[in-house]
């Protein structure tokens, strides 16, 4: 038991780094971080895997200590533990779920109460063919793009309290997370689709919804919409958050 | 590593947190293995991690040099000896050393140990993460380039920042704020000689003999700091773990409309925002745009007092600072910095209705 204790408490700060470096070393290559963080966050992760380099080589040719002290061991495990999460969400999204928890409702990203400067609403293009454009994009200055026909690609819920509410029957939200720094921080983005209630859709589908896009104010909120929809399957984007 | 009597409470008593924490990363997930919330949960518990832990490295390492390469007399000397001037001077700090929370805690604490008032402490702990030209930009940014909104972002942080600075330190003296000796034992590495207090060995540099001795005690000097920095992230980064965890079962749980729904009068809504802002945990450079969001939604000093509350006092901040402070000292901040928060949104609201 002395020899384990003596061990452990030799090695307990290697080994932690060790594994916070490979974890990071991992998350960088073929740019894994990317479903936590923004791709700017390379910038960051690299010099904390030199710093993790230079702690776990500064432990090297250490004399031997006299053994772990329990709040040391517990310390240790406790940083080692996290690492199996970041391990289980890999290949995950932030889903309907997340959406219901953090929407707030219409638009929310702080656009202002009408159309920017010498955008008046909708002018002209109702008339120009559909084009695909990133919802983000859309929110910068939803007033440029209303009246037009565009094609959005995001995922669909059926099941969100708020909109219920404000629609006054179970219309189909599509969404989009943006990212400022990383998924912790993601606002929703979202577009109400002019769907009647019975339309069968999958929760969590990603898909591509084609229709003429409005905005209705109902109970004192902007609603964003997308009116006489076209809704086609596609595969989650290689990048899931905006 | 030598702990005094009245350390060795507060060790019991962060080992057996420490080791709830453990089981609860454990259990929490198991509990429903595939439900969306649990993917959730995994998603923003690996991203508040990935997201503080690159700062929170430089934050140890810029520690770990600030031990080796800063003397207490040349700390003393930075700081203006009137204790107001003092606070006044390290809440604004962040403008010449930008840092955001979880970086700036390991910082305070090795300053703390190179004879930097507790007071002082408190300020550039508080104001360092909002007084800062970063948080200043992406503020701005976040509403639109409206810097007006982010100028007052800064004033009221740095205000804030002085005014439970100094509180705090006229209520418990720098002597109750940390502990005895400071947060961290003192070291022979450091330029003000001592005892070695690690329980790990350095290799002690002989004095300086020409330009080759001179490299020599720079390289162990780089040595021996990486190795504070190493010490300081594996006693700092536990807390970052634990605040992380239940920063994400709030977020995952924690329903935001529910927030919206009490912004009927200024009080709530000021309350009901900076309860959010503590709940959710944001990194100071992001949760601008977050406030951002809820335009139209509450008025602008909620939005304003989400702002200044986050980046002083969060659930994985409060946790953090039980690295640097002693308990009451925490139990006070806890009170100080809503109270003061409130005052100033309150302020706030006055100001914008009078415009």
């Amino acid at each position: 038991m002395p020899g384990i204790l003596r061990f452990f408490g030799r090695w307990h700060k290697f080994t932690v780094c060790l594994v916070w470096l490979l974890a990071i070393l991992g998350l960088l290559s073929g740019g894994r971080f990317e479903m936590f963080l923004i791709p700017e966050f390379f910038h960051v992760l690299w010099p904390a895997a030199v710093i993790l380099i230079l702690f776990t080589c500064s432990r090297i040719g250490e004399p031997p200590s006299g053994g772990i002290v329990l709040r040391e061991a517990a310390g240790a495990l406790l940083l080692l533990l996290p690492l199996y999460g970041i391990w289980r969400a890999e290949g995950m999204v932030l889903e309907s779920d997340a959406f219901n928890t953090r929407f707030i409702g219409g638009l929310s990203t702080g656009e202002g109460d009408g159309p920017a400067a010498g955008t008046p609403p909708g002018t002209g293009f109702s008339n120009q063919p559909v084009s695909e454009v990133p919802m983000d994009k859309i929110f910068e200055n939803p007033y440029l793009y209303a009246g037009r026909r565009l094609a959005v690609v995001g995922m669909l819920t059926t099941d969100n309290r708020q909109v219920a509410e404000l629609m006054g029957r179970n219309c189909p939200v599509l969404f989009r997370f943006a990212m400022t720094c990383c998924a912790a921080d993601a606002i929703p983005l979202a577009l109400v689709v002019d769907l009647p209630e019975s339309a069968s859709l999958e929760e969590n589908a990603w898909a591509r919804v084609t229709g003429k896009f409005a905005i209705r104010r109902i109970q004192g909120q902007k609603i964003p919409i997308l009116e006489e929809p076209e809704l086609r399957p596609v595969k989650r984007p290689e990048r899931p958050y905006l | 590593m030598p702990e005094s009597a009245s350390a060795s409470g507060r060790v019991e008593w962060m080992t057996w947190f420490w080791l709830l924490v453990a089981l609860l990363i454990v259990v929490y997930p198991g509990l429903n293995p595939d439900s969306a919330s649990t993917r959730t949960f995994f998603i923003i518990f690996a991203s508040i991690l990935l997201e503080a832990i690159p700062f929170m490295l430089l934050g140890t390492l810029v520690g770990g040099l600030i031990e080796v390469f800063l003397t207490h007399d040349r700390m003393t000397s930075l700081l203006p000896a009137n204790k107001f001037h003092a606070i006044c001077t390290a809440s604004a700090l962040g403008l010449i050393f930008p840092v955001c929370e979880c970086a700036v805690v390991p910082v305070v604490r090795r300053l703390i140990g190179k004879g930097l008032p507790a007071a002082a402490a408190i300020a550039y702990l508080l104001g360092g993460p909002i007084v800062n030209p970063v948080v200043f930009v992406s503020t701005g940014l976040a509403y639109r380039f409206n810097w007006q909104v982010a100028a007052s972002r800064a004033v009221w942080g740095y205000l804030t920042a002085v005014v439970v600075a100094f509180l705090a330190g006229r209520i418990l003296g720098d002597g109750g704020i940390v502990e005895p000796g400071g947060p961290v034992p003192p070291s022979s590495d450091s330029g003000d000689g001592g005892d070695c207090g690690h329980h790990h060995h350095h290799h002690h540099p002989a004095p300086a003999r020409g330009m080759v001795r001179k490299t020599s005690l720079i390289l162990e000097g780089i040595r021996a700091a990486v190795r504070h920095a190493q010490d300081d992230f594996m006693a700092t980064a536990p807390f970052l773990v634990a605040g992380s965890f239940i920063a994400a079962l709030a977020q995952t749980h924690v329903e935001r409309a529910a927030f919206v729904a009490l912004s009927s009068s200024p009080l709530l809504s000021n309350l009901a925002m900076m309860a959010l802002a503590v709940l959710l945990n944001l990194c100071s450079e992001a949760d601008a745009f977050i406030a951002a969001s809820f335009t139209g939604y509450v008025p602008l000093a909620a939005q304003m007092a989400f702002m200044l509350i986050g980046p002083m006092f969060d659930l994985k901040l409060l946790l953090m600072y039980r690295g640097i402070f002693r308990r009451r000292a925490i139990f006070l901040l806890a009170t100080l910095i809503p109270a003061t928060v409130f005052a100033a949104s309150l302020l706030i609201h006055l100001l914008v209705r009078a415009n």
